[in-house]
């Protein structure tokens, strides 16, 4: 069987050293992302623009805008006398945030009545705008905090000083850079493009070429011919994988506190995930065109979308929470930030883990029922 | 002794019926030519007899191996060159055809014994090291046909192996199929829509619409060749030319190639009637001999 498996091993890593585009680009790429969202791209929020129409004009309105501003994520941009000036603001994008506060906004706070102030975010762009709210609401929470103890201590209810009512330590990703929260699904990205996508089009590839035809008149069983495929292609992503984690630490500071030898069993169950996609894909494509289309959609996107790469889980709406389960990629990312960011171990990690791997053993049993049924053309 | 007997065999794409309960045998070191308009069965029927395709009906043995049962162990004897010259763009000819070998897992010394024959008998030496996506059509019919015949198959498929290939090249190639063949005991099966090629084969087998509409030795058949055929050259519009043909008796079938016109008439028509009944001057007219396009018109003739 090696015998035989070797020559599609020298033949097809003739082939991808040879064409230079593709080898760059398979181990380059990912680099090339890896800084663009480093450095480029960043998620985090910072300076966000807000105009303020202040009706109210007293301690409480400057104390709120005050507060928000030290936060260092916003910064007032305009100040308007009318409510319809910050909508106009707004719409032009000269502001994401407008907030009014009407007159007596402090007395109907303290009274209990409903509170003057109006916050208006530019929703265009659902991601930011998410995070900004989640920031205002953060501020908001804080200030509502010291307003309450303030009042408070001005009637003597209790004395000066007191411990603050909540305590905020972030863990694992201190100063919540996105590159260290991205780099996981980086190398899930990678690995799909890799093991899914390149090895989907090599073997549909032979087939358009019809060279198939030429190799299975050969006394080589499919299997040889799938393995010999997927190996070089394997061993390319396990290298990308490996300069996009050596880079994290050099450039980023990615902690690696976990064990190696459990990061490498992750890599390698995905990796096969990935490959049996990429099996089975090429069993039902007789185009390259048809192939990446359907890699694409049904690899690619989902490791984008639905795997908390970019967007959180928690987020979405829950028949697409539900969806996420049969996305391999979720559990690989979640057992990747748990080793790289927080130094989990397999005891911890151990439901991702188990889903992973049977997950592997699912796609590519698939693939192998597939192929002895239908054969490869 | 039959090295592949084929029985019934027909394989249908939906509702059309590529292959239609074809029956054949094959005698050990003879070429066999496949011939036939595209579309008319041929490659089909070849890769049904490689195992590339299951039949839907039919049986084919290869010397007592059962195809359908057993198709790998019928591999081992096969050699397969395809239609496409099917060879790995990005690799060089000496690649491409080491590759194969190293399939078949020959020794290394061996391997390179061979390999030195073929590109030697295939006058390859100076394109061993050219990437086959740079080499012209010619040059790479030849690459394929070493990479198919580097492990000594008994045998030989060749489906449309001398499509887009010159005529000087045609030649070399059946004669290396004669010398191979010679060689290695071995027996070839070539498809083909060049009729002209019926000549190189010891055995041919007319395909039309699924079937096998004629076998036999090539000189056997044109000699069984009942119709008449009749050449002459004309001014006329093919218009006007068919006009004239298609309303004078006894003629089979005609057909137009530049300022020529071919007639196949029925046997008993002779070149004073055939001027009789389209008003051609007899001395424009001449009586030549069929060919297989002749046969293949008046068989194929609906």
């Amino acid at each position: 069987m090696i015998r035989r498996i070797l020559p599609f091993i020298k033949k097809e890593f003739t082939e991808i050293l040879r064409d230079r585009l593709s080898i760059t680009s398979l181990l380059l790429l990912p680099s090339i992302l890896l800084f663009l969202y480093g450095y480029a791209i960043s998620l985090d929020i910072k300076e966000i623009k807000i105009s303020i129409c202040d009706k109210e004009r007293s301690e409480f309105s400057r104390e709120f805008t005050d507060g928000l501003i030290s936060s260092g994520y916003f910064r007032i941009t305009a100040r308007r006398e009318s409510p319809n000036e910050i909508e106009s603001d707004l719409r032009t994008s000269k502001s994401q945030v407008g907030i009014i506060f009407y007159p007596s906004v402090y007395k109907n706070f303290l009274r209990n009545n409903e509170p003057s102030v109006q916050i208006l975010v530019d929703g265009s762009n659902a991601q930011s705008s998410q995070y900004t709210l989640n920031y205002l609401v953060g501020a908001i929470e804080r200030f509502t905090q010291n307003a309450i103890k303030k009042e408070l201590i001005r009637i003597n209810t209790i004395q000066t000083p007191t411990e603050p009512l909540l305590t905020e330590r972030i863990l694992f990703n201190p100063l919540l850079k996105s590159p260290l929260y991205l780099i996981p699904g980086l190398i899930a990205f990678v690995i799909m493009i890799t093991g899914a996508i390149s090895t989907t089009i090599s073997i549909v590839k032979e087939k358009e070429n019809r060279t198939f035809e030429q190799v299975i008149l050969c006394p080589v069983s499919p299997f040889t011919l799938i393995i010999g495929k997927i190996i070089p292609y394997f061993v390319i992503s396990l290298v990308s994988s490996a300069i996009m984690i050596l880079l994290s630490i050099l450039f980023f500071d990615l902690p690696t506190k976990g064990s190696l030898l459990f990061l490498s069993y992750a890599v390698i169950i995905f990796l096969l995930c990935a490959s049996g996609f990429g099996m089975l894909i090429s069993t039902i494509s007789s185009s390259q065109q048809v192939a990446f289309t359907i890699a694409a959609f049904s690899t690619l996107l989902p490791t984008i979308i639905l795997s908390g790469f970019v967007f959180p889980i928690n987020n979405m709406p829950e028949i697409i929470q539900l969806i996420t389960y049969i996305v391999p990629a979720k559990y690989f990312i979640a057992i990747l930030r748990g080793i790289l960011l927080k130094g989990s171990s397999l005891s911890e990690l151990y439901p991702e883990t188990l889903s992973l791997t049977i997950f592997a053993v699912l796609i590519v049993s698939a693939s192998i029922i597939r192929i002895k049924k239908k054969g490869i053309i | 002794m039959e090295i592949i007997s084929v029985k019934s065999l027909t394989k249908r794409f939906g509702n059309f019926t590529a292959v239609d309960n074809i029956s054949f045998g094959l005698k050990p070191l003879t070429i066999n030519g496949f011939l036939g308009p595209n579309g008319a069965g041929k490659t089909t029927t070849i890769k049904m007899i490689c195992g590339l395709l299951r039949p839907d009906e039919g049986s084919i043995f290869i010397e007592n191996i059962d195809v359908i049962e057993n198709p790998e162990k019928a591999r081992e004897k096969m050699g397969y060159m395809s239609q496409n010259f099917s060879l790995y763009p990005d690799l060089t000819a000496r690649e491409n055809i080491l590759f194969f070998a190293d399939l078949y897992k020959i020794k290394k010394s061996e391997r390179d014994n061979r390999y030195a024959e073929l590109t030697d008998e295939l006058n390859l030496h100076e394109y061993q090291n050219t990437l086959t996506s740079d080499l012209p059509l010619g040059i790479r019919q030849r690459v394929a046909l070493a990479s198919a015949v580097i492990h000594h198959p008994v045998l030989l498929f060749l489906d449309e192996p001398t499509s887009g290939v010159d005529p000087i090249s045609r030649m070399k190639f059946f004669d290396f199929i004669r010398k191979y063949i010679n060689s290695h005991k071995a027996t070839a099966i070539v498809s083909t829509h060049f009729l002209t090629e019926a000549a190189h084969c010891n055995e041919i087998f007319l395909f039309n619409r699924g079937k096998i509409i004629l076998s036999g030795q090539p000189a056997e058949i044109i000699q069984n060749f009942r119709y008449n055929i009749f050449e002459t050259k004309t001014s006329l519009l093919t218009g006007e030319i068919k006009n004239i043909l298609n309303n004078s008796e006894g003629i089979i079938e005609f057909y137009i190639f530049g300022k020529r016109v071919r007639i196949i008439t029925e046997e008993d028509i002779d070149i004073q009637q055939i001027s009789v009944r389209t008003g051609i001057d007899i001395s424009n007219i001449s009586v030549v001999a069929p060919s297989f396009e002749d046969v293949f018109i008046s068989l194929t003739n609906d």
